[in-house]
């Protein structure tokens, strides 16, 4: 369980006024929940997953995963970045198997175990190219397997598909249900696009604008496994979609 | 409900490794002058134990550059010779240099014309034909001048073409399919989009101007600063060479900051 | 789309074309150029008949005389010698110093003022010190080889180390990397094409402290030579020895594109 307990963070940069981020979220993440926050851009989204994932130390408060702290980056959660953070100079079979490395895993393990992580992704085939010879679409599926290869028993995502066209993100958001529903991580997933929060989310974080804070946590009611098709055709998504419009709507006349 | 007695442990973690965390400007600066007294200490106690009269102390030497440009004033006449040809220089550079480049970018022709003059003048080594120029042109001010305009001149135009030719191209286009005339093209569109181009230009050359100067007088025509150098050498007055060349480094080190300066006004816009 | 997908950047402390024109195959736009102001040299020499312009057949037919009588060679031999061993200390300590100031701004503080100064001055004007302490031997002619080179990889090197996208060490420490880990797989390898970038202008100006210390001693090398034609006025030699100085340039910095272009294939 991720429980994040009075978390504040205020970014203080030379020269510059502080930003409050976040000011004290509280928020519990259960197993294999997945999780989605939305919010208006800069709220703090992107801060308080990187906080989860230790990247960013928060300036009060507490993050504890099953009861550990988080004091910096850990093994306890795999990163999915939004520019896909691939390395240009290595192999997509080498940028997968680049955590299972840091790992310390021998050679052979670590290939085979890329292997079957590419294969799940869609990837066959292109383990020997590099990542500029790789569409958008397919960079972020070697973020992903790279991602899921540690098996970490969390996963965070920032925008994982924000870079990507309207048909390549739809397409991914349907592979990652898939995947997800196959070996059930804990997932927060970071996202600025209402159907995507509603169609991957067991629940959907609102966060609103400076000085970021959570509003509410929305329970998507809607059964797994999940029929992308069938979920965006529901009731449940239409309601659910058109209520996130709502706050996010009132959001921005407060602030606009 | 309980509240957790029990401190949590922390999840063992690695560290980022941060590259561009700025250090405070105080910092900084105690850290520079640490270095520079740490290089001073050095340099004097090396020069101590090798005493020889070839390396004079770090302490001799900060004696010498005070006398020769405050007591003595020594320096001052060899270094106005010096930077006359090099103030004469540089800017006839720039004056020719500069439309020079510019008309290459714009008019083929005139590209064409040029070109195998740049390419020669890119790759010729100006240093060993200085006599050819001091024979030519006799052994007052004028051949230092026309050495350092050689030096020079070509990266700037080089650099200029190149700017004006980076130019955005739909630019160009958006102004004409507005009625621009070449004029307004110019003057809106392609020297301001140059700029930063010909900023490096001009800094380039000027650096290039400078080690013209030095390389002259200090390889074919010792007058000036160089003159003065080599006579330190030929006395073993080392004390006095190590000041000269101090002033010298100085001096360029002004100069680029200068340059520096100049180009962060005009490209205050970037 | 591209992702991370990094474009070349450019190199720092440029001294020449920053762009465009890089070498002297890439500047000339037609070889029939050339030829037109070949012909205009052996014209103006055979016409005008000064003694500082002999015509451009004169002095091909010296420079090849210099190799028949086998006066070059041991000059060039020197010449590339201490080319080499200068060029080598400076790729040696200018890719450990200059990591080391990407890496740390600490030791950046301490040395980018020195460092700068080194970049900005003429680097001959410590020809007369070195010459002083070291007298004729190598080391002199070396040393200012190494003070020409040095500095632009020193600053290549710590801004391609500087220049490693965010994302890709946020990513290294969230899978675990330890610090020696982060440079040797993400930092190192992202400022390759500047460290490569950063050799070979390393390289040219290695060309120029080459040619202009050995001028200034005056004795060995190409620069010797050809300093030593200059100071009797022994014109056709000077030309002579100048394009054939020219050629070993451009033979260098040929081979030195050539080599970066295929070190750095991968990258784009
Ligand atoms: N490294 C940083 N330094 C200073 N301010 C930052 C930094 N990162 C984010 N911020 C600021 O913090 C606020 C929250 O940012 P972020 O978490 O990235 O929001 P989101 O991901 O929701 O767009 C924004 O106002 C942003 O400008
Ligand atoms: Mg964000």
């Amino acid at each position: 369980m991720i429980s994040i307990k009075d978390v504040s963070h205020r970014y203080t940069a030379k020269g510059r006024e502080e930003t409050v981020a976040l000011s004290n979220v509280n928020l519990e993440i259960e197993d294999n929940e997945f999780v989605t926050i939305i919010g208006p851009s800069g709220c703090g989204k992107t801060t308080l997953m990187r906080a989860v994932g230790g990247l960013v130390q928060p300036t009060e408060g507490e993050i504890t995963i099953d009861g550990q702290r988080v004091t910096g980056p850990h093994q306890q959660a795999a990163v999915v970045f939004q520019n896909f953070a691939l390395l240009p100079w290595a192999s997509i079979l080498d940028n997968v198997a680049f955590g299972l490395e840091l790992q310390g895993m021998g050679k052979a393990d670590r290939i085979a175990k890329a292997e079957q992580y590419i294969k799940r992704v869609g990837l066959s085939g292109f383990e020997r190219k590099y990542p500029r010879e790789l569409s958008g679409g397919m960079q972020q599926r070697v973020g992903l397997a790279r991602a899921l290869a540690v098996e970490t028993p969390i996963l965070l995502m920032d925008e994982p598909f924000g870079a990507l066209d309207q048909q390549t993100r739809r397409y991914m958001q349907e592979e990652l249900i898939q995947i997800w529903e196959g070996d059930r991580r804990t997932v927060i997933f970071v996202t600025h696009d209402m159907e995507e929060a509603v169609l991957l989310g067991d629940k959907v974080v609102l966060m609103s604008a400076r000085p970021g804070k959570i509003e509410e946590v929305i329970d998507v009611d809607i059964a797994r496994p999940r029929d992308p098709e069938a979920v965006e055709r529901s009731e449940v998504f239409a309601e659910k979609k058109e209520y996130l419009w709502r706050r996010l709507r009132e959001m921005y006349q407060v602030t606009a | 409900m309980t509240t957790a007695v029990a401190a949590s442990r922390a999840l063992p973690a690695t560290r980022r490794v941060e590259l561009r965390k700025p250090l405070p400007t105080w910092k900084v600066w105690l850290v520079r002058a640490f270095a520079v007294a740490l290089f001073a200490i050095f340099w004097e106690a090396g020069a101590n134990l090798a005493d020889s009269l070839l390396i004079p102390t770090f302490s001799s030497t900060m004696v010498a550059l005070w006398e020769t440009t405050f007591v003595t004033g020594e320096i001052w006449g060899p270094l106005a010779i010096s930077n006359l040809s090099f103030l004469l220089g540089y800017p006839i550079a720039v004056i020719v240099a500069v439309p020079l480049g510019l008309a290459m970018a714009r008019w083929k022709r005139f590209d064409k014309a040029f070109s195998p003059i740049v390419a020669v003048s890119l790759a010729l080594p100006i240093a060993p034909l200085i006599p050819v120029v001091l024979i030519a042109m006799g052994l007052g001010i004028t051949p230092r001048i026309f050495i350092i305009f050689l030096f020079a001149w070509v990266f700037i135009a080089t650099n200029v073409r190149a700017g004006v030719r980076a130019v955005d191209k739909p630019l160009i286009e958006m102004a004409s399919s507005f009625g621009a005339s070449e004029r307004v093209i110019w003057w809106k569109i392609l020297i301001p989009g140059a700029t930063p181009a010909i900023m490096t230009g001009l800094r380039t050359g000027l650096g290039r101007a400078f080690a013209g100067m030095v390389i002259v007088e200090l390889i074919m025509l010792p007058v000036g600063i160089g003159a003065l150098m080599l006579d330190y050498r030929g006395f073993f007055q080392a004390d006095l060479l190590y000041a000269t060349t101090i002033a010298v480094v100085i001096e360029a080190v002004v100069l680029a900051m200068l340059m520096q300066r100049l180009e962060r006004r005009l490209l205050k816009w970037k | 789309m591209t992702a991370v997908a990094p474009t070349r950047p450019k190199p720092v402390g440029v001294i020449g074309p920053s762009k465009g024109v890089s070498t002297f195959f890439e500047t000339t736009s037609s070889w029939w150029g050339i030829l037109a102001l070949l012909l205009i040299w052996e014209i103006a020499g055979q016409v005008a008949d000064l003694v500082w312009l002999p015509p451009v057949t004169e002095v091909i037919a010296t420079l090849w005389q210099l190799f028949v009588d086998g006066v070059i060679q041991p000059h060039l031999g020197a010449s590339l010698w201490s080319l080499f061993v200068g060029f080598s200390v400076s790729l040696v300590v200018g890719l450990i110093v200059g990591t080391l100031m990407g890496l740390s701004t600490t030791i950046n503080s301490a040395l980018d003022i020195f460092v700068n100064a080194m970049l900005f001055t003429p680097a001959l004007i410590f020809a007369p010190i070195l010459f002083a302490v070291f007298g004729l031997s190598d080391v002199t002619r070396i040393s200012v080889v190494v003070l020409y080179a040095m500095f632009i990889i020193i600053i290549n090197t710590a801004e391609g180390v500087r220049n490693v996208d965010d994302p890709l060490l946020d990513m290294a420490a969230s899978f675990g990397a330890s610090r020696w880990t982060a440079v040797r797989r993400i930092i190192l390898p992202s400022a390759y094409p500047l460290i490569i970038a950063g050799l070979r202008l390393g390289a040219g100006r290695a060309v120029k402290g080459m040619i202009n210390g050995e001028m200034f001693i005056a004795l060995i090398g190409l620069g010797g030579l050809s300093a030593s034609y200059g100071k009797s006025l022994q014109f056709p030699e000077v030309w002579a020895m100048a394009l054939f100085i020219m050629i070993v340039a451009i033979i260098i910095n040929q081979g030195v594109s050539i080599i970066e272009r295929k070190l750095t294939a991968w990258y784009d």
